[in-house]
């Protein structure tokens, strides 16, 4: 298979799995139509109580009125584009959210005010950015650096010790530690902010602010760290292990050649790439903003306006909010694609 | 690497409980099923019903914490009193056609704080017209105050002494004539409790706590001969192995709920989804091709797939219970990690000599994958399987704590939620937190422990030489 055959190839099945998704987030997040008939109630009672408010109405007769309502709740409706069945309506929404144009929030607003979907959701991406991608980074960084100090030392006690560690603290989700962190720093010891980005009221001046920012930025980003790194660790250590098992390092070893060149340049280099692939997807992952680890924190960020679109059942904020998370995901899928085609070309042909 | 590993079901057990990790892992998994066995010893029958009724725990303290904090800080924390009727004497005294009943009781008080809260109970079976009842508070150094003075009705009259304002001015009026002035906080459980009148109404220091023996007087006066069920019952700080919750529940009898819920939800989840993946992963690579791309691309899907936002999305909508739940996570993990492992093994085992053997005899394919193929691969997702209980006990202790999860059962994420919405991290109690949180954990570890025997065993990547 020609690499330009593969890529088409992955490119057309990520691109149904992306539309297959979008639309299972179209249905879901309209609650299969139930924000729809919620809509409609709101508009009979928009229309019932703004008629009774007018005098002129009252001087109608009952059937007039009727008639009255009907009209104009009709007219609301069609003016809304609900009169169209769900399905057609779940159509457009899909077609709207596959071309990025992400529309406008039923309820949410930007804190400028805005409610464009597009406007709030950058204005929430780069605190979740700042949050989950450096901490994500920081904890890969920690723990493939403890992955290689155990690999050297396989099967030793601290390597036993750490490996049990490591899934132990893996297991437990951020926000699990979140509420443990926050009653330890924040209550009792009360060296970090409980929560939130900035101080109420923040400070003006850009040094303090940034200061400010840092400082209630520490606790969670510990949290997500302390978290996240046993993963890395433990992954970084198998995957060297499996990789100095390899003959060419048995060959280097029999060479001759020093431990830490066999571990450089024999070990490390063809052990990178699944590495890599893992942090590449946990970065992306974590642009979902953990949810539940952003709302213990009061982090403003993507997951929390994702439980904020939940709670408010804004159906259009969290159909903008998947679609371009499925999308970066995609995307990303894609690209490492591509990179490993060309970098292994057994790949080719085994997909 | 010296021996294979073993493959059996039954040898890894075995093999899995000789290690020390193993060994660990039973003990801690042991305990969590004892404790689950005990329940029925513990708690009432229908306790889930009665977790709920937050009506039902009012002969509880609000916000107590453990007992054991005793022993750790030094201070008597006060525990509760509950005079009911049977603590209560009674006298019948008749003046000219009146009946006036009194019942007394009395306690000793003999702790460093002052209690949380008071409150005074009476049932009557008068029919009719209400009755005049009198309620005596009386201090070890004689100081009486009167608590209420009025009428009640039949059936059963609660006095709330720390919140009423009606019985809060009876007591300000005590202060008032002993100080001259009235404190600006009207706190019943101190002032009644605090040995100089100075100090009445301050949140002072637990040095001016009256110790002693305190007499409770309900006197009813009325036309005819009747009897009433008093009860009096100071509310203490401390309660129990766990506290209680705001909402006055005994978090002990909460926490133990939680471990047979929770051992239950993760391991069948765990079995279940691992079953479910291994039997796809196997079935693509075992039928072939066609069959193998079509898994591969509903892997895909999966992996794109925000599994946790629908997961909320849905229990918004639906209302979850634990067992819709359960099947809604089986559902988006029908492909994943074992599946992945299936499909690996299948295509090494396609080629040995003994499914060549049952292809001779003339086996069906379907037969030889579920009696030869699956047995095979399923000790290699044992340790992933361990690993899963706790991560499918966290995903529902997730939902739990956003207030999405079951509604009735108590589990150790709807306490804790319950515990973060009541701003128990911001408030400092910390029973409310660390003790499900701790269970949680052991449960996490105990699993995690039992995952690494496993996987010692079958994976020599992990093997003492």
């Amino acid at each position: 298979m020609g690499m330009a055959t593969f890529i088409a190839k992955r490119a057309l099945i990520l691109t149904l799995t992306l539309m297959f998704s979008v639309y299972m987030t179209v249905v879901i997040a309209n609650f299969g139509g139930y924000v729809d008939k919620l809509l409609r109630d709101q508009i009979t009672f928009d229309v019932t109580t703004a008629l009774s408010r007018d005098p002129n109405f009252a001087k109608l007769s009952q059937e007039e009125r009727q008639k009255l309502i009907e009209q104009r709740i009709e007219a609301k409706i069609r003016a809304a584009g609900l009169d169209k069945p769900f399905l057609e309506r779940s159509l457009i929404q899909f077609t709207q959210a596959l071309t990025l144009n992400l529309g406008r929030a039923a309820f949410l607003r930007s804190s400028s005010g805005s409610k464009a979907i597009a406007d709030i959701i950058m204005e929430r991406l780069p605190r979740t950015v700042l949050l989950f991608t450096l901490g994500t980074i920081m904890a890969a960084g920690i723990g493939i650096f403890l992955g290689l100090v155990q690999a050297r030392k396989a099967l030793s006690k601290f390597d036993r010790i750490m490996i049990v560690l490591e899934i132990f603290t893996y297991v437990q989700p951020a926000w699990f530690y979140g509420i443990l962190f926050i009653l330890i720093f924040a209550f009792y010891l009360r060296i970090f902010p409980s929560g939130g980005m900035v101080s109420i009221p923040a400070p003006t001046e850009p040094v303090a602010y940034f200061l400010d920012v840092l400082y209630h930025l520490a606790l969670p980003l510990i949290t997500w760290i302390f978290a996240s790194f046993g993963y890395w660790a433990y992954t970084t250590r198998n995957i060297v292990l499996q990789t100095m098992e390899e003959d060419f390092v048995t060959a280097a070893r029999a060479k001759g050649l020093p431990e830490r060149i066999i571990l450089w340049r024999y070990v490390l280099r063809p052990s990178s790439p699944p590495i890599i692939t893992g942090v590449a997807f946990a970065i992306v992952f974590s642009w979902t903003g953990a949810i539940i680890t952003e709302t213990v924190f009061n982090w403003p960020g993507i997951g929390l306006l994702f439980w904020e679109a939940i709670a408010a059942l804004d159906a259009p904020v969290i159909i903008g909010l998947t679609v371009i998370l499925a999308y970066l995901i995609v995307l990303t899928v894609l690209a490492l694609d591509i990179i490993y085609g060309i970098l292994d070309p057994r790949l080719r042909v085994m997909r | 690497m010296g021996t294979p590993p073993p493959t059996g079901i039954k040898q890894i057990l075995k093999e899995a409980l000789k290690t020390k990790t193993g060994m660990a892992a039973v003990i801690i998994l042991g305990m969590m099923i004892l404790m689950s066995a005990s329940i029925p010893f513990y708690s009432p029958v229908n306790f889930v019903k009665r977790w709920n009724d937050l009506k039902s725990w009012y002969e509880y303290p609000s916000l107590a914490a453990p007992v054991w904090v005793k022993w750790f800080t030094g201070t008597n924390l006060p525990e509760t009193i509950d005079l009911t009727s049977k603590h209560f004497r009674v006298t019948e005294e008749e003046i000219s056609g009146h009946y006036i009943t009194t019942y007394t009781a009395y306690f000793r008080y003999t702790y460093d704080d002052y209690p949380s809260e008071l409150k005074a109970l009476i049932k009557t079976d008068i029919k009719g017209k209400p009755v005049r009842l009198n309620i005596i508070f009386i201090r070890p150094d004689g100081e009486e105050i009167n608590l209420f003075n009025g009428l009640v009705s039949s059936g059963q009259t609660t006095f709330d002494i720390s919140l009423d304002p009606k019985l809060q001015k009876n007591i300000a009026r005590f202060v008032y004539e002993k100080t001259g002035t009235v404190p600006e906080v009207i706190r019943p459980e101190i002032i009644l409790f605090s040995k100089s009148p100075s100090k009445y109404g301050n949140e002072a220091a637990s040095s001016n706590v009256l110790r002693g023996r305190y007499i409770v007087k309900f006197q009813v006066l009325s036309d005819k001969k009747i009897s009433a069920e008093p009860r009096f019952i100071v509310y203490g700080k401390v309660y129990g192995f766990a506290g209680t919750d705001l909402y006055r529940r005994d978090l002990w009898l909460g926490i133990l709920w939680g471990a047979p819920v929770a051992l239950a939800f993760g391991t069948v989840a765990a079995i279940a989804t691992a079953l479910l993946q291994v039997i796809i992963g196997a079935a693509g690579a075992w039928f072939g091709p066609k069959w193998d791309e079509l898994v591969q691309r509903i892997a895909d899907f999966f992996l794109i797939i925000p599994v946790l936002p629908i997961l909320i999305l849905i229990s918004v909508i639906y209302k979850v219970t634990i067992w819709s739940l359960l099947g809604w996570v089986i559902v988006f993990s029908v492909v994943g990690v074992s599946s992945k492992i299936a499909r690996s093994i299948t295509f090494q085992i396609r080629e040995e000599q003994y499914i060549e053997a049952a292809k001779t005899y003339g086996a069906s394919k379907t037969r030889m994958l579920f009696y030869y193929v699956i047995p095979r691969i399923m000790p290699f997702t044992f340790a992933l399987v361990a690993l899963n209980v706790p991560t499918y006990i966290f995903l529902e202790a997730s939902l739990s704590f956003l207030g999405l999860g079951d509604p009735e059962l108590p589990t150790w994420g709807r306490i804790l939620g319950d515990a973060y919405s009541a701003g128990a991290l911001y408030q400092g109690y910390w029973w409310w937190v660390i003790l499900p949180a701790f269970m949680i954990m052991l449960v996490s570890l105990g699993f995690t422990l039992l995952s690494y025997a496993f996987d010692k065993i079958v994976n020599p990547r992990l093997r003492e030489e």
